[in-house]
Parts: structure tokens; sequence; C-alpha cells
């Protein structure tokens, strides 16, 4: 059973509710009754005819076909702003719009679209040198580095191909080249493969190396520390608690940076280790429990 | 003059009746604190329709016209995070197909079943990176060479950078599942003898 | 490593809302139209990443890529499937500009990628 008051405020919720329904559906029919329901739309294609990044390309232009078919969109805007059947309006206003997109394509032909189509261009390029490198490697590990020089007289060809008709300026077809390159590429890759798994070791080279693993490590306790305990750090005795934790843990990789100046990483290595500890257990001390 | 009197007429009521609803809200909210969940959001809220989920304007018309998430997701297996949808195994159980073609629905990408384990000091399990899961949805040059060097050992990768939305981050926690799931990512369970080192 | 720190039960301070819809207002609102709200969810249902990201050259980072509508209406961006060939045109403006005022790009419930601005 719920509680009586829960009940009636439940109820007086539901009231409320009612009457705010009923009162915005008399707002919008008195905003129908009262101004035009295609207001909305109309703003939008007068932005799209004199305020748009189209309609100031087309301005910027001197085509004389551009600005017509313009000049044709804005008098087709104006018969449906002075009114007309529902329908008449809105197909006149899609026109309108229709019209300007045309407009616009007389003018902007190209206009940035060379300049992204080469982006893209370059980002695919660099996919196909990164892959290739791989593949270069993978080929050697399995002792098939003349499938690699194979590959790569193939697809220096289409890469070649691709250049030139960049050159040209037929980004279309400078992409379908490369494309295909890098597609064998991928082929090659995901033949060589395929369902195996390789492990990449927590081995490290030199100390130096596993001082900036155990770096980052440390980091990002610290971005935890802020992370998980905003709020409970709110409360002085939270803070408290895990004071010494952060001190400790604080004097520990200090410790730690010294001795990576001095070049002496193990200890360096060491006294980050200690720092992550304390960390660890400043976020325990604080009630978050978290793996070691 | 009348319709203009009307509108207001509304518009007051609306606002004294919005007042109602608020002071009556939070009348309730007192009323019970011990409700059973008080933090974590009940499902019933997740995945609001594009109308009452605070970014869409709900007074334009096309707002009305778009397809509610929860619609979408209705047929789809779910997650515990994110839009709460499980979309690997959605393609999987092939409950949707997306293209890897923008016009030709039948072209086939090419997926790579590769899987890459990463060691990590401590106690928390091994990494486990799956080409498979990924090139579903991705093509090499999505990642290769901009995020991630295609080279054993030439990406450092910690959980501070994917925190900070780098590497893995770039896409996990914006619109892929979050690094609150640890163990879908820390699968590999270590040999026990191992367990001892490291902090 | 240290993925760990959320299997156990979330604290409030970190709130993973749902995310999937992007919010790109960098010229919209500027220019006297609602801010833009993709929903990203929808799109993924009915093709891969790659196509937009890769095909198409959308870089992954919301608000990075200089979304105008006469590019779109040349056939970039969302122009290349918004041609009423692949998916209605670009005339029904408040499907796409269908965001409250104010509203900041990127998306929503997530925070901003800082990572690189690539594909
Ligand atoms: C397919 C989705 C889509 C549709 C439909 C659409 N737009 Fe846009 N529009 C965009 C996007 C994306 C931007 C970039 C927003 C930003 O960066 O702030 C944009 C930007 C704009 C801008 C500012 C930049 C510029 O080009 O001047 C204006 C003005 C604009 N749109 C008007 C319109 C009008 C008017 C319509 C209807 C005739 C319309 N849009 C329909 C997606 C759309
Ligand atoms: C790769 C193709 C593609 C691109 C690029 C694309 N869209 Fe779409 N979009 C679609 C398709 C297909 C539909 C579904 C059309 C239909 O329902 O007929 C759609 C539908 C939509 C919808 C309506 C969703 C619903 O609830 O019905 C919106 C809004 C939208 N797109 C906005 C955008 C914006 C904004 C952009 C650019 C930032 C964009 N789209 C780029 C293919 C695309
Ligand atoms: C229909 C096109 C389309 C598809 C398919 C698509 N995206 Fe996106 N994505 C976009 C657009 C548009 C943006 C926003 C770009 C902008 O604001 O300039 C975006 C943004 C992003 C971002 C940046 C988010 C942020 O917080 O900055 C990431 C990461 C991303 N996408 C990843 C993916 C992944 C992973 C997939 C596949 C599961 C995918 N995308 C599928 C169009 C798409």
């Amino acid at each position: 059973m719920r509680s009586k008051p829960m009940m009636l405020s439940a109820m007086a919720t539901r009231v409320a509710l009612l009457v705010t329904t009923l009162f915005f559906l008399a707002a919008a029919s008195a905003a129908t009754a009262s101004g035009d329901p295609l207001a909305k739309r109309l703003a939008m294609v007068h932005t799209l005819l004199f305020e748009s990044s189209a309609a100031k390309q087309i301005e910027g232009s001197d085509t004389e076909a551009a600005l017509a078919k313009r000049r044709e969109a804005i008098s087709l805007y104006e018969t449906a702003a002075a009114g007309g059947s529902m329908e008449t309006r809105q197909a006149q206003l899609n026109q309108a719009v229709a019209m300007l997109y045309e407009a616009v394509g007389l003018v902007s032909d190209g206009a940035g679209g060379e300049q992204k189509a080469r982006r893209d261009f370059e980002n695919r390029q660099s996919s196909l040198q990164a892959l290739l490198s791989a593949h270069e490697r993978i080929m050697k590990e399995k002792g098939k580095s003349q499938l690699h020089t194979l590959l790569l007289a193939e697809i220096e060809e289409d890469s070649e191909m691709a250049e030139a008709l960049l050159a040209e300026g037929q980004f279309v077809e400078a992409r379908v080249h490369l494309d295909r390159a890098y597609e064998v590429t991928m082929l090659s890759v995901e033949h060589a493969r395929t369902g195996e798994t390789l492990t990449r070791e927590l081995k490290f080279d030199t100390p130096k190396d596993e001082y900036a693993y155990e770096l980052d490590r440390n980091d990002t306790h610290r971005m935890l520390v802020k992370m998980l305990l905003k709020e409970k750090l709110e409360s002085q005795s939270t803070q408290n608690r895990i004071a010494g934790f952060m001190e400790a843990a604080d004097s520990y990789r200090d410790m730690a940076l010294q001795h990576a100046d001095a070049g002496d990483f193990i200890e360096a290595i060491d006294a980050l280790e200690l720092s992550t500890n304390e960390l660890v257990k400043a976020i325990r001390g604080a009630g978050v429990y978290i793996p070691g | 003059m009348k319709p203009y009197f009307a509108r207001m007429l509304a518009v007051a009521g609306a606002l004294v009746a919005g007042f109602l609803v608020v002071v009556m809200h939070s009348a309730m909210a007192d009323e019970n604190p011990n409700a059973f969940n008080r933090l974590m959001r009940p499902a019933s809220e997740r995945n609001a329709p594009p109308e009452a989920d605070g970014i869409h304007d709900p007074t334009a018309d096309g707002t009305l016209m778009l397809q509610p998430p929860r619609e979408a997701f209705s047929n789809l297996p779910k997650s515990r995070s994110g839009n709460y949808v499980d979309w690997n195994r959605a393609i999987d159980d092939m409950l949707i197909a997306p293209r890897s073609d923008i016009r030709n629905a039948d072209m086939n990408a090419v997926v790579l079943d590769l899987n890459i384990v990463r060691e990590v000091k401590g106690s928390m399990p091994d990494v486990v990176y799956p080409h498979k899961q990924h090139t579903q949805w991705l093509d090499c040059s999505n990642c290769h060479p901009a995020i991630f060097i295609p080279m054993k050992g030439a990406n450092q990768i910690s959980m501070a950078s994917i925190l900070m939305g780098e590497k893995c981050g770039v896409c996990h926690g914006k619109v892929a599942f979050p690094v609150s799931e640890c163990r879908r990512c820390h699968s590999k369970a270590k040999p026990v003898d191992q367990n001892q080192s490291g902090s | 490593m240290l993925a760990w720190f959320a299997c156990l039960t979330l604290p409030a301070a970190i709130v993973w809302a749902e995310y999937g819809d992007i919010i790109i207002n960098e010229k919209a609102e500027r220019e006297g139209m609602s801010p833009v709200i993709f929903p990203h969810w929808f799109h993924r249902v009915r093709f891969q990443c790659s196509v937009c990201h890769v095909d198409l050259g959308f870089k992954t980072k919301a608000g990075s890529n200089y979304i105008t509508m006469d590019k779109i209406s040349q056939g970039q961006y969302c122009g290349a499937c918004h041609n009423g060939e692949i998916a209605w045109p670009p005339e029904t403006c408040d499907l796409c500009h269908s965001g409250e005022p104010g509203l900041e790009t990127g998306i929503k419930g997530g925070h901003q990628t800082s990572g690189p601005g690539i594909y």
C-alpha cells in the first residue's frame, strides 16, 4: 500500500501534467491561428537564400547563370511567402531550395572539393605506406621476402598511375588506382596473418623503457585519484585519511625523477613502483577497491 | 487582438502548471529517501526519444519525424553501457548489416582475424585486442598509421592516454563501449605464478 | 593493467551517459539555423564506420570537418548520401537542424576527443 500523502501528491502531479498539456495545446492552436504554419520553413529557406555559405558563394561570383538561378529561387520564395494553398507553397519552397543548390553547383564547381579530394588521397597514401612496411616485415618473418618484392612491383604500377592521374586533377580515377594498390596489400596481409595471435610481451629492452612504462602507470593512477575520488575528497576526514599516502606517493615519485636524472633507471623504477603502490592505498583508503 | 490574448493566457497557464509540476515533483522526491535506485537511472529512462532527450528542439517538426532510438534498439542485443546495445553481436547475429560500400549493399569488407595480446603489469588480466571485431566495422586506414603504427612494440598505450581520448580512447567511451567495461579488454588471465610480480 | 577502475560499481563522479548523437554547431547557429544533430547510432546500423571515416573523409572528431551547405549540396560530407538517391535530399532542413539553441559541438554525454584529428 502506498502511503496517503504519496498517493495524493502523485494525483496532484497527474492533474498538473494534464493542465500543462491542455495549456500547451491551447498555446499551439493559438499560434497556428495567429501565425503562418509555414513560418519556420520560410525562415529557414530565407537563411539558405540570403545568409548561407551557398548564398554567399553565388553572390561573390560573377557567373550570370548562377546569379539568375538564385534570383529565380528568391522570387519563388517570395511567391510562397505571399500566400496560397499549403501544398503549392510547400512545393514552391522545395523548388527554391533545389534551385539554390543548382546555382551553387554552377559556381563552386570543384571549389574545396579539390582540396578535400587531395587530403583524402594523401591520407589513403600514408595508410598504404604503413601497410606496405608491415607487409615487408611480415614477409621477412615468414621467409617470403620474394613475395613482398613481387607485390611491390604490382603496387608501384598502380601507385604511379594514381599519382599521375592526381596531377591531372582526375581525383576519382586516381583514387580507384590507389585503392586497388591498397586492397592488394591489405589482402596479402590478411592472408599471411589470419588466425594468428601475436603477443606483445612485457619485456623491456632497457631499464629506461621500463621506467617510461612505470611513469605512465603512475600518471594513470594519479588521474584515477582525481576521477574516482572527486566527490569523496570533498570530505575533510577522507582528505586526512589519504593525505599520508599522497605525500608518500609524491616523495617516492620525486625520488624516482632524481634517480632518472642521474641515469639510474633501476632505482627509479623501484621508487615509481613504491609511489604507485601508495596511490593504490590512497584510492582504497578512500573506499574504492582497485586491484594492485 | 484575440489570438494574441489567447496565446498570453496559454503561456501564463503553462507557466503556472509547470510550476505545480516542479513543486509536486520535488515534494515527491522528498518523500522517498529510500528509493531503490538512487543514482543509477532506471532502464526506462535510457535512450530517450528525440523530443525528450534534452538536445532536440521538441517544437521543431523535424524532431517528431526522427526515429526514437529505443525503437531501433528494440530487437538488438543488449549491453551494459554506452547506448546499451551490443553492436558486435548485432552484426554476428545478422540483425544489422551495415554496408561497407556506400552504394553496394552486397559488397563484403576484408575481415582480419588476428589477435594481439598485450601483457600488463600487476594482477590485472592481459589485454586481447581482436582485429576481427574491429575490421567488421573499420578499415585498416581508420587506425593505421594515424592512431597506431602497425608494428610490434611501436605503440605505447597507457590507460592515462585512453582516458584522455587518445589511442583506444578515440572511439571507446565515445561511440564504442567505454573503458569502465574493463573485462571486455582485460580478458586473458595470467599464469598463476606471474601474479606475484609487479605491484 | 589499470582498466579495472570501474569494474567496481561506478562512483557517482563519472557518469557514462548514453551516447550516439553528435551535435554539430560550429556555424549553424551563428548563421541563424538551429544546431545540427547527427544521429551516429542511426547511421552505424546502416553503414560501416569506414564508409564515412575513410571513403567520405569525415575526421573522427566532432566539429573538425567544416561542413557547409554548399559542400553538402555538392555531394560532399552528408551530401554524399543525402542527395535524393541514397537518402532523402537536404531540403527538409529541420531533420538535421533539430537542436535546441545554445548547444555546443560534441558527442552527447561523452567528452570531446583530444585524440588526433584523423580519420
Ligand atoms: C543532411 C543534413 C542537413 C540538412 C537536411 C540541412 N543541413 Fe544545413 N547544415 C548541415 C550541417 C552538418 C551543417 C554544419 C553545421 C555547423 O558546422 O555548425 C549545416 C550548416 C548550415 C548552415 C551554416 C553554414 C552554411 O552553409 O552557411 C546554414 C545556413 C544551413 N545549414 C542551412 C540549411 C537550410 C536552410 C537547410 C534546408 C533547406 C539545411 N541547412 C538542411 C546539415 C544539414
Ligand atoms: C553514408 C551515407 C550517409 C551519410 C554520409 C549521412 N547520412 Fe544521414 N542518413 C543516411 C540514410 C541511408 C538515412 C536513412 C534515410 C531514410 O530513412 O530514408 C539517413 C538518415 C538521416 C537522418 C534521419 C534519421 C531518422 O531518424 O530517420 C538524419 C537526421 C541524418 N541522416 C542526418 C545526417 C547528417 C547531419 C549527416 C552529415 C553530418 C548525414 N546524415 C550523413 C545516410 C547517410
Ligand atoms: C554515416 C556516416 C558515419 C558512420 C557510418 C560512422 N560515423 Fe563516426 N562520425 C560521423 C560524423 C558526421 C561525425 C562528426 C564529425 C564532425 O562533427 O565533424 C562522427 C564522429 C565520430 C567520432 C568523434 C566523436 C567525438 O567525440 O569527437 C568518432 C570517434 C567516430 N565517429 C567513430 C565512428 C565509429 C567507430 C564508427 C563505426 C562504428 C563510425 N564512427 C561510423 C559519421 C559517421
